[in-house]
């Protein structure tokens, strides 16, 4: 015993020296830890996003559950907000190879708006498409066909933008109601159809979208501008006034962290007025 | 008589072994520094450095907590004119009350300690200093009359390399920092700031205020001096969970001259600096005026594989001027990758010149961090993000 001493006293000293850094959830189970990692996703859904105490949850929502894909998904959200790129593309890409059903929405939505990458969009909404080929997705809130509209629409390929905003529509009425049509499916689809000349059709669709949104700011200038090469210019001024007044009351298309493809900005609206309502 | 010596020597061997024994336990307390007894109650009494930090979201605000025997603890909030508050503070059940306010610790261990209450402030105890016994006046001394070069390490994703130099000149000091491109400076900004030297426990602070609009906050960098020669000094970022040493070296003396307006970049309001989507910031005559100014101006060749984006951010001030740009190029596939230095020159020259920033609500300013991507194509410009 007393030849041993001084070991013993090592061995305690080496216990008790034990630090607090000792990782307080390695005694539970992988259910609790899935658990409990799911509960600092939720927790960190209620802090504004992109705070200190809100990344750190996610991360130690993570750590707890490499697998739990609405941290990464999350995560990635911040990073393409500040355009950390490289963050974002690790996270988002985690989040789809987990979970690509609930993910590849979200990718194909910040490929189409914050990167640009329109191929990128199209090739996510059609996996995402295949793995539901009963359902009409809804990517992040928006119509699949609408999105892909905007892809094929701003790649130049007018044909296949017109051909997915009509399934858009069509799709929507026949399931749900034209009433769940998304507006600007019709104002982007007009505008479209004012480019090729077919003012008639172009017309209708403003007026549809007039019809659920009466307050429209792009719906009135364009057609506006279908009216005065229609030249009915008394029919066209009235609704570039309209069109000026719910602009000027901020009824227009637009977003905090970018704009909206073809974006109307009011100064627009003032200039076709000048040009073809004042010009006497 | 031959048993009482053996019985002696073992009487004596077995004290021996004993007095090793606590020589040893006392030595490996002493190297532990903790105490057996209290490794579960961790000490809070001393000098915690904090900070509400973030590298990426360029979050910095530094607080100081001082906690006395004596039931008080020294606050020093750095933003605040009057930064010194003595206030009573109580530790229950895992919150700490400092006057009335309650913070929850999230934790507390022998070097770290996180609080809680609106925002998380982390704190850190005082790195090992080799400079106790040196005083602030002293310090002060060495600093003035001196340009310090700032050694930062490059960032292998930097398209854009920035070299700090301060130049101090009885406390008032200017931030100079250029822009590299193969080692060429392409463009410099200059920041006014106030430099000191302060003492807290024992330890001495390198402090840095940014100058000060018409708030009561103001801009604030709190690094711990770490080692300070005659041509050198070291610091260490307080509070930084990423932080690691600062060397400044004496390089060739800039004096102070008048700088032009236009080359100074100020930082108005109060850390942390908010993003673009809080404040609602625009460009005069919005995103479109933007792309035509940066289409029109922008010219170059068709270059092979000059494809990807080009990510330039920066922070806007309440005068609606760009500065502290940060330039990084990644690919398609977003990994990170170097672009031709003429087309990234170009692209920071360019958004240096756009100085039109405004709130888009009309009521005061502030400042924000902000971010422009350009998307190439074989050199080309094929969209401006976000």
């Amino acid at each position: 015993m007393t030849r041993n001493l001084p070991a013993f006293f090592f061995l305690l000293i080496l216990v008790a020296c034990k630090t607090t850094h000792e990782n307080r959830f390695a005694a539970l189970t992988i259910e609790e830890k899935k658990k409990l990692s799911f509960e600092y996703v939720q927790r960190a859904s209620k802090i504004p996003q992109g705070t200190l105490v809100e990344q750190s949850l996610l991360d130690t929502a993570i750590f707890l559950d490499s697998a739990n894909h609405k941290a990464w998904m999350e995560k990635s959200s911040w990073f393409i907000k500040i355009g950390a790129y490289h963050e974002y593309g690790t996270c988002i890409n985690k989040a789809v190879e987990l979970e690509p059903l609930s993910n590849l929405g979200y990718r194909a939505w910040t490929r189409l708006f914050c990167l640009r990458d329109y191929q990128g969009a199209l090739a996510d909404l059609d996996r995402l498409d295949s793995l539901t080929p009963e359902i009409m997705d809804y990517p992040w809130g928006e119509n699949i066909y609408y999105l892909r509209g905007l892809a094929k629409m701003q790649m130049g390929k007018t044909e296949e933008a017109l051909a997915a905003f009509t399934t858009c529509i069509e799709r929507t009425r026949k399931e749900k109601g034209e009433e769940w049509t998304d507006v600007y499916a019709f104002v982007y689809r007009g505008e479209i159809l004012f480019e090729l000349g077919h003012l008639k059709e172009s017309i209708r669709d403003f007026n549809k979208a007039l019809k659920y949104h009466d307050k429209c700011a792009e719906a009135y200038y364009y057609k506006a501008l279908a009216l005065l090469t229609q030249q009915d210019s008394v029919v066209a001024c009235e609704n570039l006034k309209q069109s000026f007044e719910f602009a000027r009351r901020g009824y227009v298309n637009t977003t905090i962290y970018r704009d909206v493809f073809n974006q109307l900005y009011i100064d627009d609206i003032e200039k076709q007025m000048k040009l073809s309502c004042y010009s006497n | 008589m031959m048993n009482n010596i053996v019985r002696l020597r073992q009487v004596s061997f077995n004290r021996a072994v004993i007095s090793f024994s606590l020589a040893l336990v006392a030595m490996l307390l002493i190297m532990c520094r903790c105490s057996p007894l209290t490794s579960r109650s961790t000490r809070i009494d001393g000098l915690w450095v904090g900070s509400y930090a973030h590298e990426i979201y360029r979050v910095h605000y530094p607080v100081l907590l001082d906690f006395k025997s004596d039931g008080r603890v020294m606050k020093i909030d750095f933003r605040r004119q009057d930064d010194h508050v003595l206030l009573p503070y109580s530790l229950k059940d895992s919150v700490l009350t400092i006057d009335t306010v309650r913070y929850i610790i999230k934790y507390h261990t022998e070097n770290e300690l996180s609080l809680y209450n609106k925002y998380e402030i982390r704190f850190q105890r005082p790195q090992n200093a080799r400079q106790r016994e040196m005083k602030a006046e002293d310090g002060i001394k060495r600093l003035n009359n001196k340009t310090w070069l700032v050694e930062t390490p490059v960032a292998k994703d930097q398209l854009i390399q920035t070299i700090n130099h301060i130049t101090i000149s009885s406390n008032e000091g200017i931030l100079k920092r250029d822009y590299l491109i193969r080692e060429k400076i392409l463009t410099s900004e200059f920041e006014i700031c106030d430099f000191q030297i302060r003492e807290f426990a024992g330890q001495l602070f390198f402090l840095r205020k940014g100058e000060i609009n018409d708030s009561r906050w103001r801009h604030v960098e709190l690094e711990q001096i770490l080692d300070m020669q005659e041509d050198y000094f070291v610091t260490y970022k307080a509070g930084s969970a990423f932080g690691s040493p600062i060397k400044y070296s004496t390089a060739t003396f800039q004096p102070m001259k008048k700088i032009d307006e236009a080359d100074v970049f100020k930082i108005c309001y109060t850390d942390p600096i908010k993003e673009y989507f809080n404040v609602g910031i625009k460009y005069r005559g919005g995103f479109r005026e933007l792309t035509k100014f940066i289409y029109e101006n922008y010219t170059s060749g068709n270059l092979d594989g000059e494809s990807g984006y080009v990510r330039i951010r920066f922070v806007i001030n309440c005068e609606g001027k760009p500065g502290r740009f940060d330039v990084k190029g990644f690919d398609a596939d977003l990994a990170p990758r170097a672009f031709n230095p003429e087309i990234v020159s170009k692209l920071l020259q360019l958004t240096q010149k756009l100085v039109d920033w405004e709130s888009s609500s009309g009521q005061k300013q502030t400042d924000c961090n902000k971010f422009l991507t350009y998307k190439l194509a074989e050199g080309q410009i094929i969209e401006i993000l976000p």
